[in-house]
């Protein structure tokens, strides 16, 4: 085995699934309302400026990955030598029947908002990428000890699945102050899809037969891709056209609301990326719905056969067991749903300092529903410094505890916030782990009237 | 130090934070993840999945055997080992010596004849056709010859000599030549002609003791202005050359033909292969296809059987030793007539010659026409000949056959393969054997000497398990039997494998119930094999 190979590969895709991320969690971020980009999480939220716009490019960066599979000291181990391998027990030992491994990051380029009356109006400019992907014990235990301890059974590898995209965000939003207790609040999304990687259907089962070891394989599976990249002559777009251009055409939408029940209560809900891009560039689908079994090759035509005649056999037959999966390749426009989200929220306002909350998120990938349940404090520790601190559940980890600072130097507002401390300074250690920065210039409305009134 | 001022310093001490934080736990997850010592890992799979399959049927074995196989209405093969031999063609035995024949005619001119007018005067001669040992010739149609004509006279006046022969015609016209014989001066005058005969037919008179040709020959001389100084001498030299003939009819007498020495090889008992066997059944079929146009006794001066190590055995047979062979007709000529000897168990000894394990089969022989001296009417063509034809047929009927291949072939394993990184192989053969015949297996691996250094399993393997036949005489199996065996490779077998230069793949076998029961192989027979294996892979990456 050519150890490049793999190590190539499985370093690449430790860093497309770390790097590149689908699912933003932003759990504590929730409650730090003096950030204008909390609105992305729940366009309800009305922040208390009058006027906001973000620094170009450095407005709200997000990176984060999550996976309820084996943690990255799980998926290796330390040598001896000090060196780092591969760990297959530890993977093994880790991976339950279903595992979703994900990540996303956020790129804003733009970001304004200004409060018109009882309205706050905001737009913001993103890339997005983010990979999202299910899949089963069964399929690593497949990959790493192979399929002799199947021998006689049927294994079937769902869920298997991913979804990979990078597209751009143009959000204009509009939150509504409708009365002292309620706010609602609206984002439109255009989205303008520069690549994608989405499987429709992937079920796979293998059987083992016990007494000749032939493999029956039914294979169903839709794989859509918009790739502007051609394999077969490895050339791609250039990268203007690829930042730039404008089909893969989709459209989103986050909706949300608050409530304020008292004085002391409010509670919150939102569901964002409702929504979808049709892509039509740069297609490529392959599918394939096939039951075949394998019961080896026919030995008898390779009677008689001169070493090169032998090599040419070898190749016809290689080619032939590829057509066992009958892969139909096509270009066919397809359409990827967003990765919707909902988030529902209480806060307690404990006193003038100190608000506590409880979020629950939902996430929803491929029909399956991933929750996690964050509790929050947030206290204000000055008139410039809020300070949140949480813990969350997620990916079945359980001991996600995060930490958030805002400071507001008129008007400079700078932001950090994460919800796993440890997944930050260790994460080796853990399934989950996030950082959300950025720097806003954020006006009240005493501020920018001042001057006027200093005149 | 203003508000604002302090603002400022916050953000700049914020800053700093910050980007310490950042560099730290760049810093710290460089340390921490340990990507750059990253080195791989030990994967340890074990994989099973089909290998091979087939179905050894005998309709396989057959096509790419370079043996013949015979198959009966019912299905039993038979291999069938064949030679032929063809005697020397007609024309090449019997053939026409040349003939030459002289004659000299006398004349006077009258004495009145004038200047200018001509006489002539005719003559009949008959010339003898003689042949190597009296054989009474017929006629002949002539491929190739010639005929020449040397004329000398001392005639002083121009003449010329007209030859006319009946006995030779052409598509239906009869031999006449003019030969023109002007004087030039001298004392005497030659002249030469020379005829091809090809096509000619030659018809000749034998009705006494000779065969015999007539010829008219007339001569007719004009006189000139020269003296009369008769009487004058015309001398006929006449030969007939390299005669060669399509067909010839006559009594040619008695010929001896050899049958040259010819072997049969018999690949059935090569290479040690069977080293045991009864074979139930055999026959010999000599087959002559003769040509010629006369009886012909054939004499086999050997027939035996040889094996590898020059050990012999002669067939013996109520048939032999003199074999008369059939032969064509006036009405058939250019056709064979054949004659068919079969030597059975029943008229030889040609079961045992068979269990005898021969390599060959060797047989001459001679033949003699006309043996009795009976005065038959003959023919020969120039492509008269006599092929004997030797089939000898075993079917695939027998006992106790026990056989062993061996066969050495040299390693190619390339190293592009981690051989040493297979921890162990379990190679699985299924079989479903409709053969009536078991086989084991074992492959020794040498070095470059060939010396055996290891054997790939640990005892002989048993792959395939005898079928049973059924009930006499067609002893034919109707239910195949499923075998399944497995051959556990370890690590250290399969890196003598890989170090190794040369396998010995040795294979035994033999009929049902340890070859005490009669068995037939039929041609719907197969064996129908499934190698998969379980393999335990181990890497480091």
């Amino acid at each position: 085995m050519n150890r490049n190979i793999i190590l190539t590969t499985l370093l690449g895709l430790m860093i497309t699934l770390s790097i590149k991320t689908m699912a933003q969690y932003d759990l504590g971020f929730y409650g730090m309302r003096m950030v204008p980009q909390v609105s992305t999480l729940n366009p309800a939220f009305i922040p208390e400026y009058d006027f906001h716009f973000g620094m170009p490019a450095l407005s709200s960066s997000y990176a984060g990955f999550g996976t309820s599979g084996p943690r990255y000291n799980q998926i290796f181990m330390v040598t001896p030598t000090d060196s780092l391998a591969l760990d297959p027990s530890g993977i093994l030992n880790n991976v339950k029947s279903s595992n979703n491994i994900n990540s996303r990051s956020t790129e804003e380029w733009i970001n304004v908002g200004m409060k018109v009356n009882n309205l706050y109006f905001s737009f913001s400019v993103s890339d997005i990428t983010g990979v999202n992907a299910m899949y089963s014990d069964k399929l690593v235990q497949l990959g790493i000890k192979g399929n002799a301890q199947f021998i006689g059974e049927t294994i079937n590898l769902s869920p298997i699945a991913l979804k990979a995209m990078h597209y751009r965000e143009f959000a204009i939003g509009a939150a509504w102050d409708i009365n002292d207790r309620l706010n609602i609040g609206l984002k439109t999304k255009l989205l303008f899809g520069k690549a994608a990687v989405n499987t429709e259907q992937m079920d796979f089962e293998l059987t083992t037969t016990e007494d000749y070891y032939n493999l029956d394989i039914t294979s169903q599976f839709q794989v859509n891709t918009s790739i502007p990249y051609n394999f077969e002559d490895s050339t791609s777009v250039s990268w203007d056209e690829y930042m730039f251009y404008k089909s893969n055409f989709g459209l989103g939408f986050d909706l949300g609301a608050t409530y304020k029940i008292d004085d002391l209560w409010t509670v919150s809900a939102s569901v964002i990326d409702l929504g979808y891009i049709n892509f039509d560039r740069y297609l490529k689908t392959f599918k394939s719905d096939t039951k075949f079994t394998f019961e080896g090759i026919d030995a008898m035509p390779f009677y008689g056969l001169d070493d090169n005649e032998r090599e040419l056999k070898i190749e016809e037959i290689t080619d032939s067991l590829m057509n066992l999966f009958q892969i139909e390749e096509s270009e066919e426009k397809f359409i990827v749903p967003l990765t919707a989200k909902i988030y529902l929220g209480a806060d307690y306002q404990y006193n003038d300092k100190v608000r506590i909350g409880a979020l629950v998120r939902l996430e929803i990938f491929k029909g399956t529903i991933r929750p996690s349940f964050t509790a929050s404090y947030y206290r204000q520790m000055s008139k410039h410094f809020g300070l949140s601190a949480s813990y969350s559940m997620i990916n079945r980890s359980y001991l996600n505890l995060g930490v958030g600072i805002v400071a507001n130097l008129n008007p400079i507002q700078i932001y950090i916030a994460t919800d796993n401390i440890i997944g930050v300074i260790a994460p080796e250690s853990a399934r989950f782990a996030n950082i959300h920065i950025g720097i806003n210039f954020v006006f009240k409305e005493d501020k920018i009237r001042r001057p006027m009134i200093d005149l | 130090m203003t508000k604002q001022h302090l603002q400022h310093k916050h953000l700049i001490y914020i800053v700093l934070i910050g980007a310490i934080s950042i560099l730290t736990l760049n810093s710290c997850y460089k340390d921490r993840l340990k990507l750059d010592r990253l080195t791989g890992g030990v994967w340890n799979p074990e994989v099973a999945a089909p290998l091979f399959y087939g179905a050894l049927d005998m309709s396989f074995v057959v096509e790419k055997s370079e043996d013949i196989w015979k198959e009966d209405p019912d299905g039993l093969l038979s291999l069938v080992y064949f030679g032929e031999q063809i005697t020397q063609v007609g024309d090449k035995i019997i053939s026409i010596p040349n003939q030459l024949h002289d004659t000299t005619l006398a004349y006077i001119l009258p004495p009145t004849l004038p200047v200018g007018d001509s006489v002539e005067e005719n003559f009949t001669l008959t010339p003898e056709f003689t042949t190597p040992i009296n054989q009474r010739l017929d006629s002949m149609l002539i491929k190739s010859g010639k005929m020449k004509f040397d004329i000398t006279t001392d005639l002083n006046h121009d003449s010329y000599v007209e030859i006319v022969i009946p006995q030779f015609t052409k598509y239906g016209a009869t031999f006449k030549e003019i030969i023109e014989i002007p004087y030039s001066g001298g004392s005497s005058t030659t002249v030469t002609r020379e005829v091809i005969l090809d096509d000619y037919w030659l018809r000749i008179n034998n009705s006494g003791s000779n065969n015999e040709v007539t010829e008219f020959v007339k001569v007719l001389i004009r006189k000139g202005n020269n003296p009369d100084n008769s009487p004058y001498s015309i001398t006929l030299s006449q030969s007939i050359k390299d005669i060669e003939y399509y067909q010839i009819f006559g009594y040619f007498h008695q010929y001896n033909v050899d049958v040259d020495l010819t072997k049969i090889d018999i690949s059935l008992f090569d290479n040690r292969a069977i080293f045991d066997a009864t074979i139930e059944e055999a026959y010999l079929d000599l087959k002559f296809m003769n040509s010629y146009g006369m009886p012909i006794d054939i004499t086999f001066d050997e027939l035996y059987v040889e094996k590898k190590d020059g050990t012999k055995m002669n067939i013996t047979s109520s048939l032999l030793p003199t074999i008369s062979i059939n032969y064509p007709n006036f009405n058939n000529i250019g056709s064979s007539d054949t004659t068919s000897l079969i030597f059975t168990k029943d008229n030889s000894n040609v079961v045992d010659i068979v269990n005898f394990r021969p390599k060959k089969l060797m047989y001459s022989g001679t033949s003699i026409t006309n043996p009795t001296g009976n005065m038959v009417p003959n023919f020969v063509i120039d492509t008269s000949k006599i092929s004997l034809q030797a089939n000898l047929e075993i079917p695939l009927y027998g006992r106790g056959i026990v056989y062993s291949l061996q066969d050495t072939m040299k390693l190619n394993i390339e190293d592009k393969y981690n051989w040493e990184e297979l921890s162990s192989i379990d190679i699985n053969l299924n079989t479903v054997n409709q053969f009536p015949q078991t086989a084991t297996l074992q492959i020794y691996l040498t070095d470059t000497n060939k010396v055996i250094i290891d054997s790939l399993f640990d005892k002989i393997q048993p792959l395939v398990e005898a079928a049973v036949p059924g009930p006499p005489p067609e002893y034919r199996v109707t239910t195949p039997v499923f075998y399944s065996v497995t051959a556990h490779l370890t690590n250290t077998k399969i890196t003598s494998l890989h170090d190794a230069a040369y396998m010995i793949v040795s294979a035994t076998g033999s009929t049902f119930d340890n070859g005490n029961k009669i068995i037939k192989i039929y041609s719907d027979y197969s064996l129908d094999f499934q190698i998969s294996a379980k393999a335990e892979y181990k890497t480091d990456y």
